[in-house]
C-alpha cells in the first residue's frame, strides 16, 4: 500500500488514469475532504468504472468477516483494478492486513490519510516500541531517554525513529525561545 | 601496507548536491590500511557486544552471503597476498589472515562450518562495513549488513527498508527526485563495473562508531568544540563508498570505508584547508542541520579563516 499523507494532484491522477477500474473506500473522515471527489471525478474523466464503499471506523471489525459483501466484491475485482483508501489513520492500518490477506500488491492501492498519522516511537538507543505520541518528544517507557519523533518510518516496525535528545540540545532550544 | 591515503571528497569550491559517484579503479571492494588491526578489532569487539546492533541478515540472503565472502576472500589473497591466503582443499577452504596470525578451515556453503553468517564472518577480516541490497523488478531492499562504523544511522531500523525509504531523512534527496534518480543509476549497475563515491561530514571527537544507538555518547562532543582544541577535537570524516553487482545472486554489495583525520593535519595542506572552509561556508542550513553541525561550525569556521590568514 502506498500511503500518503500530503497526495499531490499529479501523482492521484497518475495512479487513477492506469487503472483499468477502481474501488473508492473512504470512512466518515475521508467522506468530509474533498480528495475522495477529486478522485471520483478524474476516474470520471477517464472513463474507468468505479466502485465506492463508505466503512465505519468504529466497526472496522466488521470488514474481516469473509462473509462481508465488500471482501467479496474486493476478491471478485478483474486485473488491472486499484483501490483508492481516502480515510483516517486508523482505518487504513486496519485495512492493511486485510489487502494482503486478499493478495492486493502494495503497487494497486493508494492510501491518502485524513487527519493525524500517529506512530509508535522506536527508541534509537534500547529499540522500545514506544505506544504512539503526537507531541514532538516523548521519554522512552523503557530506557527513560528523551526522544524526538521523527517521521522516519519503519514499515517492519510499524514505527518511526525516536533519536535521542541531549540535555545540551534542549538548552538549545530553551535559549532559542 | 599501503598508507592511509586519506580520500578528500572535495572537487569544487563550494557545496555541490550531486550524484558524485565514478567508475571504481582499480575494481578492489575493500582496501587494508595502517589502521587494519586498530579498525578491525575495534569491529569485533562492537560484533561481540552488540550483535543485533551490528549484525542483520534475511535468512533468504544466506546465498548471497556466501557469494559475498568468496569475493571479498579471493580478493584479499589476491591484492594483498603478503598477509592474506586462500587455499582449497576438496571441499574444505583454508583462510589465512597473516595479520592476525589466524587460519579458518570450514566448507564453503555449510553455515555450521563457520560458526556464524557468511557476511558477519568476512566482515570480521575487512575495515570496511559490509551492507547488502537486493534488487527487485523497481526497486533496491537492504536485506543483510554489518555496520558497525554507522554515519548516525541505525542497520536495526533500516533494515528491511527500501534504498528510498532509508535515505528519505536526507533533506531534499527523496522529495526533490534525485533519491530516484540514484536508485535507477544503482539498479543498471554490471558485473564487473564497480561504482564508487565520497560521503562526508564532521566528527566532534575520534571515533568510528558514531551509531544513533549511542549518541548520549557522543553527541555531547559537539557541545565542547572551543576554540582551544578544535584543531585535535574536530575530524573529517569520509566514508569512501563501493558498489558492486554480484553476478550469481544479482544482489548489491556496498562496502563503506571510513576514514578520520583531525583539521590539525588536514590544515598542512593548504589546498585542502582553503576547499574545505569553502564548502563549509556554502552548506545550505538544513544540510548542516542533518550533518549535525550547528553547534561548532562557527568555531571550525573561525580556525579555519585563522589558519588561512597564518599562511598568508
Amino acid at each position: 500500500m502506498m500511503t500518503f499523507h500530503n497526495v499531490d494532484e499529479g501523482q492521484l491522477k497518475n495512479f487513477v488514469v492506469h487503472a483499468s477500474g477502481l474501488v473508492v473506500i473512504m470512512d466518515e473522515q475521508g467522506q468530509l475532504g474533498p480528495l475522495y471527489k477529486m478522485v471520483l471525478e478524474m476516474a470520471a474523466g477517464a472513463e474507468i468504472p468505479v466502485s465506492t464503499f463508505v466503512i465505519r471506523s468504529d466497526a472496522l471489525d466488521e470488514v474481516f468477516f469473509d462473509d462481508n459483501p465488500f471482501v467479496g466484491i474486493l476478491q471478485s475485482q478483474p486485473m488491472g483494478t486499484r483501490i483508492a483508501v481516502v480515510a483516517g489513520w486508523n482505518t487504513i492500518q486496519c485495512l492493511d492486513p486485510l489487502f494482503e490477506h486478499l493478495g492486493v500488491t502494495e503497487e494497486e492501492v493508494m492510501a491518502i490519510v485524513i487527519g493525524e498519522v500517529l506512530h509508535p516511537v522506536f527508541c534509537a538507543a534500547c529499540y522500545h516500541l514506544n505506544q504512539a505520541h503526537s507531541g514532538p518528544d516523548i521519554t522512552c517507557a523503557a530506557c527513560g531517554r528523551r526522544l524526538e519523533v521523527s517521521n522516519h518510518y519503519s514499515k517492519r516496525h510499524h514505527a518511526v525513529m525516536g533519536h535521542i535528545v541531549l540535555q545540551e540540545q534542549r538548552k538549545d532550544k530553551t535559549d532559542s525561545l | 601496507m599501503t598508507p592511509s591515503g586519506f580520500p578528500f571528497p572535495f572537487t569544487a569550491d563550494e557545496y555541490q548536491y550531486s550524484n558524485n559517484l565514478r567508475p571504481l579503479c582499480p575494481p578492489v571492494a575493500v582496501s587494508v590500511t595502517q589502521e587494519y588491526t586498530e579498525d578491525v578489532l575495534y569491529k569485533r569487539n562492537l560484533l561481540e557486544q552488540h550483535p543485533l546492533r551490528c549484525f542483520q541478515a534475511e535468512p533468504h540472503t544466506t546465498d548471497a552471503q556466501w557469494e559475498v565472502l568468496d569475493h571479498l576472500l579471493h580478493e584479499l589473497s589476491e591484492v594483498y597476498p603478503h598477509w592474506f591466503r586462500l587455499s582449497k582443499r576438496d571441499n574444505e577452504w583454508i583462510f589465512d589472515n597473516g595479520l592476525f596470525g589466524e587460519t579458518i578451515t570450514f566448507r564453503c556453503g555449510d553455515v555450521s562450518s563457520l560458526g556464524m553468517a557468511p557476511l558477519d564472518f568476512v566482515g570480521r577480516h575487512v575495515q570496511e562495513d559490509l551492507i547488502l541490497l537486493t534488487q527487485y523488478d523497481d526497486k533496491l531492499v537492504l536485506e543483510a549488513g554489518q555496520l558497525c562504523f554507522p554515519g548516525n544511522w541505525s542497520l536495526r531500523f533500516d533494515a528491511g527498508m527500501p534504498f528510498l525509504d532509508i535515505h528519505f531523512p536526507v533533506p531534499g534527496l527523496v522529495s526533490g527526485g534525485l533519491g530516484k534518480k540514484i536508485e535507477r543509476f544503482l539498479m543498471h549497475i554490471e558485473t564487473g563495473k564497480p561504482w564508487t563515491r565520497l560521503n562526508w561530514t564532521l566528527n566532534a571527537g575520534k571515533r568510528l562508531d558514531t551509531s544513533p544507538e549511542t549518541f548520549d555518547e557522543w553527541g555531547p562532543l559537539r557541545y565542547r568544540v572551543t576554540a582551544e582544541n578544535v584543531a585535535d577535537a574536530v575530524h573529517l570524516r569520509v566514508e569512501q563508498q563501493k558498489l558492486l553487482r554480484m553476478p550469481r545472486s544479482n544482489t548489491l554489495l556496498f562496502t563503506i570505508h571510513t576514514y578520520l583525520l583531525p583539521l590539525s593535519e588536514l590544515v598542512q595542506n593548504r589546498a585542502w584547508l582553503y576547499r574545505l572552509y569553502r564548502v563549509l561556508n556554502s552548506l545550505p542550513p538544513e544540510l548542516m542541520d542533518y550533518k549535525g553541525l550547528q553547534a561548532y561550525a562557527a568555531v571550525v569556521l573561525e580556525y579555519l579563516a585563522k589558519e588561512i590568514e597564518v599562511g598568508r
